[in-house]
């Protein structure tokens, strides 16, 4: 039985390293999105981020979206996609154009033909552009977020922060999607994603860094002064930290997985010091004794690394100013003491990140590791409303929506 | 001494040369590899050995040209060789050699080490420079294990060869024992080293000389190896059938010299060659190159040639030259108790505190009391010093500190360090490989 409109229901589908999570919500006529829909399914055949076994991802996926389709009473046709691996990257790209009127007034064609001009950077062969973000606009070289129009000036200039990945990867879980039935409606970066998800309007623009700290990646992006500044991959995630400990410690990935979310922390307490664990196996005979100790520093040296990189990474796209907080999301942002150590190698304030502005299951959106796919929707609402907005022109919810993160693509 | 122009960008060792080109070989190693690639007769090549022992010759190629140097330095043709001809030689030179015919391009192979292969090194460049020809010398460097005068030697021979050749690519032997354990034969390891000698010289020329459809050149290679950049790489792989491109990347990476690709992490820049039939794409160049430059750091330079050869029929051969930095490497890790050489990276280690602090070592013999940390490979717990060919070897596994024995752990160091990202593209920041063990590449220690 159809209980929503179609043209009202957005899906989202992430498909990560650890989990796949399907989720559908209905936009409502107050520009509300109601989670109607949750499925998810173990993930198996995605390394880094990546579909290394298409068979294997396939029915990870089939499984999420049937739950998914069960739970929301819908059939599922379109999703909005999330993607993230190392073959995804960003940069800045910088336009400019020369206003031509006598007056010159700067008018809704020059910011057409300014932002023409910025996107005319030369992508290297195979790749596919993502997102364009607009972050901001100079007139004569004074920087400004709002739009010009109306101001005068000689020449307009714009910066715009692009992602951009390997169109080989990006289509791969696509096909597979298709072989499904299902559509990728629009693919969005897992960064901007859960951004999107967890920061509130103030947070995005006093400045926040978002990490997610997932299985196989850990994907980040800052925002300031309302806008996306930065944002970027590293292949590197919570997936890296079992490994260390199945090295450390000489036991299987799945036990060293056990392991870390039993006993892990992300600093080495005192506490831990000393202290030995006796653990078991799978027919629940004590087999080993574990030194928590070594443990916590295994993983400690691990995570230190992942947020130092992104501390490296910051500065030297000069946008380390730019963030007055960090939140942290996925599912590594249920290590204990993790706050504390990004507090300490990045040196801002830490919180853990949950929805806003959605409506839904506590259970769903109060949950750090589905930031991703809650972003998906908000893209997807944006997305959508873009569309309505072609036909109808709705400019008053079309501007509410921009100020997201004013994405344009 | 006059050097001969530098071919341009359009030049390329096809476009203008007529006659064969010569492959020289000098001292055993030299002659043995020269003598190989013209039993092989994949390319053109006039041979000529240069040694001090006659009796080597007997097992030489018979084309091959042989000239015997005496006790006194004089050079001589040897046996029933065809006599040079010296047209175009400056015979009323003393320093001139009997390397017959001039020709456009001359390739020089041999071992360095040996003062035979130092002394006369420097005499076969100048005759060649006299007769315009281009030189590419293509050597190997020794094993440590074959002493600290030879080292020199190679060293002096090798500065030698930067200044005088238009491209140098010196292999160091000791890089082919890295994966394998150092209880390898003798044999064993000179018959790779040679074997490596005789595939890099075929491979560099092969490089050089390919009717390309974008073309590696002689510009390539001396930039490649301009500067401090003397020592390097080659490594060669080819494959065939449904996934070659896989199959062949695999195999470059397999190779002795490349280390599973670590060893591009420390290249300056990288020459790539891919050769294919008519079948190779577009898609296949793209994904190797890809492939490869992961393992480079982001801001080195990777050239890419291509070309089309029909008679390979579905093979694809990939090929890669590299120059390496000649320091030390970063971000290592090995144990050992000993004195640490300048510049080599330090870790101070406080086991009371358990606290590990970065510094450098800035004189030979200032820090008697500390730990050192360099070196690549953690192969195994038991064997690491043996590992790090830039470290005297350690004469004893007891800490100078206090007198008391020296105790560490590291926890499994014996084990695969990718663990499941072993079969992945792997994640590099910085020219350091993420997906190993952080704990293990800090060098953390354990209780």
């Amino acid at each position: 039985m159809w209980m929503f409109k179609q043209d009202s229901l957005i899906t989202a589908l992430e498909i990560g390293t650890s989990k796949v999570v399907a989720i559908v919500a209905e936009l409502n006529e107050s520009e509300a999105l109601n989670i109607i829909g949750f499925g998810q399914a173990p993930s198996q055949g995605v390394i880094k981020g990546q579909i290394v076994d298409r068979k294997l991802a396939y029915e990870a996926i089939r499984q999420a979206v049937k739950a998914a389709e069960l739970k929301s009473d819908l059939e599922l046709h379109q999703v909005y996609l999330g993607v993230t691996g190392q073959h995804i990257t960003s940069s800045n790209y910088t336009g400019s154009h020369a206003i031509a009127s006598l007056d010159r007034c700067i008018t809704d064609e020059d910011i057409d033909d300014v932002m023409s001009n910025a996107r005319r950077f030369n992508l290297a062969q195979g790749q596919h552009m993502i997102h364009v973000i607009r972050q901001q606009f100079m007139v004569d070289g004074q920087r400004m977020i709002n739009s010009p129009v109306g101001l005068s000036g000689s020449d307009l200039g714009v910066v715009l922060h692009a992602v951009q990945g390997y169109k080989d990867d990006l289509h791969a879980p696509v096909q597979l999607l298709r072989r499904m039935k299902l559509e990728a409606e629009n693919i969005a970066f897992n960064g901007l994603a859960s951004a999107l998800a967890v920061l509130s309007p103030a947070q995005k623009a006093e400045g926040a860094l978002v990490i997610d700290l997932g299985g196989g990646t850990t994907d980040y992006a800052i925002c300031s002064r309302g806008v996306v500044c930065h944002s970027g991959v590293l292949a590197v995630g919570g997936d890296h930290v079992t490994q260390d400990l199945a090295t450390g410690l000489g036991c299987p990935f799945k036990r060293a997985e056990d392991l870390k979310i039993k006993f892990g922390s992300a600093i080495v307490s005192e506490a831990a010091r000393g202290q030995v664990r006796e653990i078991t196996n799978e027919s629940g005979i004590m087999d080993r004794r574990v030194n928590v100790e070594n443990l916590h520093r295994i993983m400690a040296e691990r995570l230190k690394e992942i947020f130092a990189i992104i501390a490296a990474e910051m500065d030297r796209c000069d946008v380390a100013d730019m963030a007055q907080l960090v939140v942290l999301c996925g599912g590594g942002a249920y290590i204990p003491e993790i706050c504390t150590l990004a507090g300490k190698v990045l040196e801002l304030p830490v919180q853990i990140g949950a929805a806003v502005n959605l409506h839904g299951p506590s259970t769903i959106i109060e949950r750090p590791e589905y930031a991703t796919a809650l972003g998906l929707l908000k893209f997807g609402a944006f997305d959508m409303v873009r569309q309505r907005e072609a036909s109808s022109k709705i400019i008053p919810l079309k501007q509410r929506l921009k100020n997201l993160l004013r994405i344009d693509h | 001494m006059t050097h001969s122009a530098f071919p341009q960008s359009g030049d390329s060792p096809e476009t203008s040369q007529s006659d064969t080109h010569r492959l020289i070989g000098i001292g055993k190693m030299g002659c043995l590899v020269s003598s190989t690639i013209l039993e092989r007769g994949e390319f053109a090549f006039k041979g000529i050995a240069l040694n001090n022992d006659p009796s080597l010759f007997e097992d030489l190629h018979p084309s091959t040209l042989t000239l015997l140097c005496d006790g006194g330095g004089n050079i001589s043709v040897h046996g029933n060789a065809e006599t040079p001809d010296q047209q175009g030689s400056a015979e009323d030179e003393a320093y001139s050699l009997p390397l017959g015919k001039s020709s456009k391009w001359a390739v020089i192979v041999a071992g360095l080490g040996g003062e035979f292969t130092c002394d006369f090194m420097g005499r076969v460049i100048s005759t060649l420079r006299q007769q315009n020809s281009m030189v590419l010398v293509v050597a190997s460097l020794p094993f440590d294990m074959e002493g600290e005068d030879k080292t020199a030697v190679a060293e002096k021979s090798l500065n030698q060869l930067v200044q005088e050749a238009d491209a140098v690519i010196a292999l160091p032997n000791q890089s082919y024992l890295k994966k394998r354990t150092q209880s390898v034969k003798l044999k064993e390891a000179f018959e790779l080293s040679r074997r490596c000698l005789t595939e890099a010289v075929e491979g560099v020329w092969g490089m050089l000389h390919a009717d390309g459809l974008t073309n590696i050149r002689l510009s390539h290679l001396k930039n490649l190896f301009q500067g401090h950049h003397v020592k390097g790489l080659f490594a060669s792989a080819h494959a065939h059938g449904e996934d070659r491109v896989k199959s062949a990347l695999d195999s470059l990476l397999a190779h002795p010299q490349m280390e599973d690709g670590g060893a591009l992490k420390l290249a300056d820049a990288c020459l790539l060659q891919v050769t294919g039939d008519e079948s190779l794409t577009f898609k296949d160049v793209e994904r190797i190159k890809r492939h490869i430059r992961k393992y480079l750091p982001a801001d080195k330079s990777l050239v890419v040639g291509t070309s089309v050869n029909g008679e390979m029929k579905d093979h694809l051969r990939v090929s890669i030259v590299s120059a390496h930095f000649s320091g030390p490497k970063p971000n290592t890790l090995a144990v050992i108790d000993g004195n640490p050489k300048p510049g080599m990276e330090v870790f101070q280690v406080d086991i009371e505190k358990d606290g590990v602090q970065p510094g450098i070592a800035e004189q030979q013999g200032s820090l008697d009391e500390e730990m050192v940390l360099s070196g690549t490979d953690v192969s195994g717990a038991l064997n690491l010093e043996t590992s790090n060919p830039m470290m005297p070897p350690s004469s004893s596994k007891r800490s100078k500190r206090g007198g008391k024995p020296y105790f560490q752990t590291f926890l499994n160091l014996g084990g695969k360090k990718n663990g499941r990202f072993a079969n992945t593209d792997p994640t590099f920041y910085n020219s350091v490989n993420l997906d190993e063990p952080t704990y293990q590449r800090k060098g953390v220690f354990f209780n």
